[in-house]
């Protein structure tokens, strides 16, 4: 916490927090090994040797998470092992809505953004393009609507197939494919939003 | 010089001829192409003998013709040779066949031309409208023509063949178009077809007898065009005379003719039609057999499940006298329905085998719509059962073995057309249990007959616990014999016999072997004791659970009046023996029998009611009623007589078609079967693969299961997810890659 106090993070609504945990290595919030902290802080940028350059070292990987695909699926991955509670499979279900709305916001906002629309079938890695992600804020709140309507803590498969399916579909849902390999609650989704939309 | 004067003379002749022996011949009404309606009768006949005799002037005036001209080649020998063949004219015969052509039948004189075709195609119409006509002057006329050919510069061809076979054609096909709108306003589709047959050997036999054979190609798609393709569904469809009808009524003939008929349709557009309406007419049937079945059910539905709690409000006994009937009726209902589709599958199996000649695309397509009936209707594994436990069972109708087993064998046919296999097996199981148990099976050899059908049908992994069960059933019989000798050696004596069937858990249904709570009372404890002590000396490392729920007793009672030898249920003899030692005065309020017995609260109820509500009262129950509540009170009926000295109490048993409560428990637990299979089958197959993409290992999930039941996709997607949740599976970074983790 005073890591974050001096580095200038407000833990509750940064997710630069996360790209932390992630590239330094940190298994349990809040708790950071000596080893791959170093070895973290080195990886984003060998110059920083002091509180004030990681400082500012921050805004660009807000940037950088906002902006590139793969990193940003590593750090949203990351969150997921990060914030269950020990020794479940799945994420609370309060948990994850508020970290949704932690990430996906400012994704979808960025240009080039991280959650740029893709072509159906292409790897879901692919790199950002400057193209607006089909999935809108409007929609992000109905897929919290949902999820809070089935009241169901969240599954790492959805959790991470969440971020392709945001990448893939189109802003009317209509190139969404029933018969390939969506986890069933995307699939209820998309019914969802479609009755909602109609 | 010469060859002209000769063409110049046989011109004139010919000229002659047309004028004096064709010209006054010309029948009346062949003036023109169309001579459309000839009237009936007399006019016709006489039509016809005039279109003869001009016919044969014209055959006449050919037959002399060509005699004339082959004189005239002999005296021109030389002129042929020596002339025409040098300057490249035609030779004598040729010329007399061309003038032939020019003079008379396309002469510019008189209209001969017209009148010939004209008379030719007035009087095949005259045939066609079912009057007699003179064929062979018809024939000698075609041959004239067949014989006439075209110059060269006008394409050739014999002058049959551009000038009177595509009018005959096109009079063919407005003639044969409006015939079968005609046909089809009188709406008799039997009528319809035999006409359509007769038209084609009508004109085979016209198109071999005085037409050329070229034309019957041509003549054939022209029928079938006008009076088959564009009217398949009219013809079918045909209220009160259609398919249906001819379904209904078994019109072998008629069918039959529909089928080869229809078969004549280029592309098996026909036949692809009459596949189309089969399907749905047999899916008709059916809906009408699942709808007969589902609204008694409905019926029978609240009073069936009223015996559990629902009855209460009803006035009193009202409720327990309709249960049985409901019951009772419920099961009628479920053999009506296996016997209604059987009936119907034999009425479709003669029709294919009398109708279709055992067409195999037409018996796949009746196949598939028994399918799709079948198993519309949810309860066809449960009614597939029940139907053969009725023919399983012991004291139903009398029937033959012959009967039984046409019975069995039709039913294994049904059996394929099941999508829900594991569901049937559960309630086979279930009903093959209680025909074990209770001593209720017929016969043993037609029991393993049926699951030796089965075993065929679904191989050995559906058929191991049925054997099993067969086989628990046979150690048994042995096991007890063995049993007597041990307590002989042991001087160990009972007070009664002791018949002990073992059942291994797993093979028998979990209803049946689901684990029951019951207390023995001190005489029987002796017993199953001394039983236990046998069973773990010859075997080790097993354990013997006691179901009081599925065994019998036969116990002597003495009443007042006499005693009566009682064959009753293994948990009533325990509540029974309870009131062995109470005076007569003396009563056990329930929960006394409760915490005596330690019965289940469903199970003791039960027990109670045939004990003291059924017909036999052999306990007296205060307050009285149907339904046995905790407050009620007991005491031994010592009064009770009964002019038979021997009695089954019949355990009132819930009835054997499934009330909707139990239907659901079935059904979850057939869900939660699935499930587990499902997954086995994934990670089956993805150990064998290590990866695979999304829809093969759908396909060949559904593929693999499909003998025992039909997976949806999003159940198996479901056991893929939980799968992935629980580390088995993980996701690829291709899309809808799946990797097997070890």
């Amino acid at each position: 916490m005073r890591l974050c106090g001096e580095l200038g993070i407000d833990p509750s609504s940064d997710p630069v927090l996360f790209c932390l945990a992630a590239d330094l290595g940190s298994k349990v919030t809040g708790e950071w090994e000596r080893e791959p902290f170093i070895k973290g802080w080195i990886s984003i940028d060998p110059a920083i040797n002091s509180v004030a350059s990681m400082k500012a070292a921050l805004p660009k990987l807000r940037k950088k998470l906002n902006a590139d695909p793969v990193y940003f699926k590593k750090v949203y991955m990351h969150t997921f092992d990060l914030c269950k509670a020990p020794g479940a499979r799945v994420l609370a279900l309060e948990t994850a809505i508020d970290l949704w709305t932690l990430y996906i916001p400012p994704a979808l906002e960025a240009r080039p953004s991280a959650l740029s629309h893709i072509a159906p079938g292409a790897a879901p890695t692919s790199p950002a393009t400057d193209e607006a992600p089909g999935f809108s804020a409007d929609d992000l709140e109905l897929w919290l609507e949902f999820q809070k309507s089935k009241g169901k803590a969240v599954s790492k498969d959805t959790w991470s197939l969440l971020i392709d399916f945001i990448r893939t579909i189109d802003a009317e849902l209509k190139e969404y494919d029933e018969e390939a390999a969506w986890p069933s609650t995307i699939d209820d989704f998309v019914e969802y939003a479609r009755a909602k939309k109609a | 010089m010469l060859y002209k004067g000769f063409k110049g003379i046989i011109t004139d002749h010919l000229n002659v001829l047309a004028e004096e022996r064709i010209v006054p011949a010309f029948p009346r009404a062949s003036g023109t192409h169309t001579a459309a309606k000839l009237g009936g009768g007399q006019e016709a006949m006489e039509y016809a003998l005039e279109g003869d005799r001009f016919l044969r002037a014209i055959k006449g005036v050919w037959d002399d013709h060509v005699r004339a001209m082959r004189s005239i080649n002999h005296i021109l020998q030389y002129l042929n040779r020596g002339y025409c063949l040098m300057n490249g004219l035609p030779v004598v015969l040729e010329v007399g066949r061309d003038l032939f052509l020019s003079q008379i039948v396309r002469s510019n004189k008189y209209p001969i031309h017209t009148h010939l075709i004209g008379t030719l195609l007035s009087l095949v119409q005259l045939e066609r409208d079912g009057e007699a006509i003179q064929r062979s002057s018809i024939r000698d006329s075609i041959d004239v023509l067949l014989r006439l050919e075209n110059s060269e510069a006008m394409g050739g061809g014999t002058v049959y063949a551009t000038s009177f076979e595509p009018e005959f054609l096109r009079r063919s096909k407005d003639f044969y178009g409006q015939e079968a709108i005609t046909m089809l306003e009188r709406g008799d589709a039997p009528a319809y077809l035999r006409n359509v047959e007769t038209r084609f050997a009508e004109e085979a036999n016209r198109t071999a007898s005085y037409l050329s054979s070229f034309t019957w190609k041509q003549l054939e798609a022209l029928l079938i065009g006008s009076l088959l393709t564009p009217h398949l569904q009219a013809i079918m469809k045909m209220p009160g005379s259609g398919l249906a009808a001819m379904v209904e009524a078994d019109r072998y003939d008629d069918l039959h003719r529909l089928y080869t008929l229809f078969l004549r349709v280029p592309d098996d557009a026909g036949k692809d039609a009459l596949r189309i309406a089969l399907r749905e007419n047999v899916e008709a049937y059916g809906k009408a057999i699942n709808d007969g079945a589902t609204r008694v059910d409905q019926d029978a539905g609240p009073s069936a499940g009223g015996m559990d709690e629902d009855e209460k409000p009803d006035p009193k006994g009202k409720g327990k006298a309709k249960a049985p009937t409901a019951a009772a009726s419920a099961l009628s209902q479920a053999l009506r329905w296996v016997q209604d589709v059987h009936d119907l599958k034999d009425k479709f199996d003669a029709i294919l085998d009398q109708a279709f000649g055992g067409d195999q695309q037409i018996q796949a397509s009746i196949n598939e719509a028994f399918q799709s009936f079948i198993n519309a209707n949810q309860r066809a594994p449960e009614f597939l059962s029940l139907f053969i436990d009725e023919h399983l069972k012991k004291g139903t109708k009398a029937k033959s073995e012959e009967e039984i087993d046409v019975a069995l064998e039709k039913t294994i046919v049904l059996f394929r057309f099941l999508s829900d296999k594991d569901k049937f097996e559960r309630y086979y199981k279930i009903h093959l249990a209680k025909r074990l148990l209770y001593g209720r099976s017929a016969s043993d050899d037609a029991e393993r007959g049926m699951v030796a059908k089965l075993k065929v049908e679904m191989g050995f992994q559906f058929t191991q616990k049925l054997e099993g069960m067969f086989t628990d059933m046979r150690l048994s019989a042995e096991s007890i014999n063995s049993f007597r000798n041990y307590m002989s050696k042991n001087n160990a004596t009972l007070p009664f016999d002791l018949s002990v069937n073992v059942l291994t858990a797993s093979y028998w249904p979990q209803p049946v072997v689901a684990a029951s709570t019951c207390t023995f009372g001190s005489s029987l404890s002796q017993a199953t004791d001394l039983y236990q002590k046998y069973y773990d000396g010859r075997h080790t490392g097993r354990r013997l659970t006691w179901q009081a729920n599925l065994g019998t007793a036969d116990v002597r009672v003495r009443f007042k009046a006499r005693s009566h030898d009682l064959n009753l249920s293994t948990q009533a003899l325990v509540v029974l023996l309870l009131f062995e030692d109470v005076k007569d005065d003396e009563t056990l309020s329930y929960n006394d029998i409760k915490s005596a017995t330690g019965l289940a609260d469903a199970d003791l109820q039960r027990t109670l009611q045939s004990l003291a509500c059924a017909k036999f009262r052999v306990l007296t129950k205060t307050p009285k009623g149907r339904d046995v509540n905790p407050t009620d009170v007991f005491s031994f009926n010592d009064a009770f007589t009964s002019p038979l000295a021997r009695i089954k109490i019949m355990q009132v048993a819930s009835s054997k078609v499934e009330t909707p409560k139990e239907r659901q428990e079935t059904q979850e637990m057939v869900d939660e079967e699935r499930r587990h299979q499902i997954e086995a089958c994934i990670v089956r197959i993805m150990k064998n693969r290590k990866t695979m993409s999304h829809n093969d290992l759908i396909s060949e999930v559904a593929h693999q299961l499909s003998s025992r039941f039909v997976p949806s996709m999003s159940n198996i997607k479901k056991r893929i997810e939980s799968l992935i949740d629980r580390e088995y599976l993980e996701r690829t970074s291709y899309v809808g890659m799946y990797r097997y983790l070890a």
